[in-house]
């Protein structure tokens, strides 16, 4: 789960060099389709998980070797 | 009383049979006050110990059934009101209570109880800063232990709710008060490590009295607070109330509402920096297409600005995010957002190369250049070069007669 700092770290600077106007417009529209990728990747990771609630509805061994039941809440 | 006309000698047998009944009959449930001495449990699991105060003692039997589920466990030296009714055992000749429950007596012995018990689990390192463990900063799976109908489960699903980045979650049900709380609450805080059923557990539940709040104060919930290897969030009580587990655990949240946003916050802020990339790039790409009108220099530029366009527009909306965002909108916000959306992608159209070489401009490049690399500067060019015209309709071949070099370089 670290990378998500780095990752929006690299996004930020995609953004800094799309901003550089030094920087060709292709290598620009290079860069954004990146940051773009990476942008949606990053937002999957984060809210890419169905929105449901469990509950544990049964009650297993507590030293882990039976098998948790989940069930929608 | 008893008639010693008919019968004026007792057996010993029949004697303790009539104070039995006597005194079962008188004392069928009672509650009595006292401290506890003498506390030994047997090796059955019983637990026999001494009521006394000042000036008097009976004899008390907790037997192994109850003595699981009794509020307090006896201890010497406790404070307590036992519940319970009177026995008298025959071959001993002595009589006792048998116990139903012991609690603590009184607010302020409760509160004394505590102290002592914060202590004792205290020296042994239970609430130790160095045993802390950090959360983590982008949890995707949060175990919920409290009651499945109580205000702090719909506290905490109503924070989440609100927001995108927030962690899927998993409850675990309990019963937060009354005898068997603590130790449900406790093998459900070791189920949710045994069973990986988070990054993260939050223990919860609303506020309440003292008492109502007993079961987090209790020693075996204490004792899985500290030894669970997932990161616990207490989230028991409102703000002035501070329970053991909230000492042993992880950190401590005011309110379920504050754990919640915990293991919320920083995903929430990363989610909206990363979406803010695709505005904000967005932008900066379709201003400098806006003004690449004069960079047609590049080779490739017209299937950029085509490809552009597309990914720009679908950057913007493409996302399911950017989708639900225009669904929650209001109508009133709907206009402007779609307006936006529109004008990204009219002033990209605009930039396109077809679209200004409608506006007459022509692209040109040298004919024997493989590459066919656009030319926006006379110095890279010679007298009599052959060079490609192309107009937004058709080609032109033609010669170069004359250079007319320009000084100002185009950036």
């Amino acid at each position: 789960m670290k990378g998500f700092e780095e990752k929006l770290g690299h996004l930020e600077k995609l953004a800094e060099q799309i901003r550089d106007r030094d920087v060709p417009l292709e290598e620009a529209m290079a860069l954004f389709d990146e940051g773009v990728v990476l942008s949606k990747n990053l937002e999957e990771e984060l809210e890419g998980f169905e929105r449901k609630v469990e509950i544990l509805s049964n009650e297993p061994p507590q030293d882990g070797s039976g098998e948790a039941e989940l069930s929608p809440f | 009383m008893f008639s010693s006309e008919r019968r004026p000698v007792w057996s010993v047998s029949e004697l303790t049979r009539a104070i039995k009944g006597q005194l079962e009959d008188t004392f069928p449930s009672l509650s009595v006050e006292g401290e506890i001495s003498n506390c030994r449990p047997s090796a059955a699991g019983h637990i026999y110990f001494t009521l006394k105060d000042s000036t008097a003692m009976i004899s008390a039997a907790l037997f192994r059934g109850k003595a699981s589920r009794v509020e307090e466990k006896p201890q010497d030296g406790m404070h307590v009101v036992v519940t319970g009714k009177i026995d008298v055992y025959a071959p001993r000749g002595s009589y006792q209570i048998i116990v139903d429950n012991v609690k603590p007596a009184g607010k302020g012995a409760l509160l004394e109880a505590l102290e002592k018990r914060k202590r004792a689990l205290g020296a042994e390192g239970l609430f130790d800063q160095e045993k802390k463990q950090p959360l983590p900063p982008y949890p995707r799976r949060v175990a919920v232990i409290t009651s499945p109908t109580g205000a702090a489960v719909r506290d905490i699903l109503q924070v989440l709710a609100r927001r995108s980045a927030a962690p899927r979650v998993t409850l675990l049900p309990t019963i937060v008060q009354g005898s068997e709380a603590p130790e449900k609450i406790a093998a459900q805080i070791r189920r949710a490590a045994a069973y990986n059923l988070g990054d993260v557990v939050i223990i919860a539940r609303g506020g309440g009295s003292l008492e109502d709040l007993m079961a987090f104060n209790e020693e075996v919930v204490v004792r899985a607070v500290a030894a669970c290897p997932l990161p616990v969030i207490s989230g028991v009580g409102h703000e002035i109330d501070i329970s053991l587990a909230d000492l042993a655990s992880d950190v401590r949240a005011a309110t379920p509402s504050a754990a919640a946003e915990l293991v919320s916050d920083r995903s929430e802020d990363l989610l909206l920096r990363a979406r803010g990339f695709r505005r904000e790039a967005a932008g900066l790409i379709s201003a400098r297409l806006d003004t690449a009108g004069h960079r047609l220099d590049k080779a490739g530029i017209r299937e950029l600005s085509h490809l552009a366009a597309g990914r720009l527009e679908e950057a913007m909306r493409g996302s399911d995010e950017a989708r639900r965002e225009l669904e929650r909108a209001a109508a009133e916000r709907l206009q402007p957002l779609r307006r936006r959306l529109e004008l990204a992608g009219r002033s990209l159209n605009d930039a396109s190369p077809k679209a200004v070489m409608a506006r007459g401009y022509a692209r040109v490049s040298l004919i024997n250049d493989p590459r066919g690399r656009s030319i926006s500067d006379s110095q890279h060019l010679k007298e009599n070069d052959e060079i490609k015209v192309e107009f937004a309709r058709g080609t032109a071949d033609a010669r170069i007669s004359k250079l007319h070099n320009d000084s100002k370089k185009e950036g």
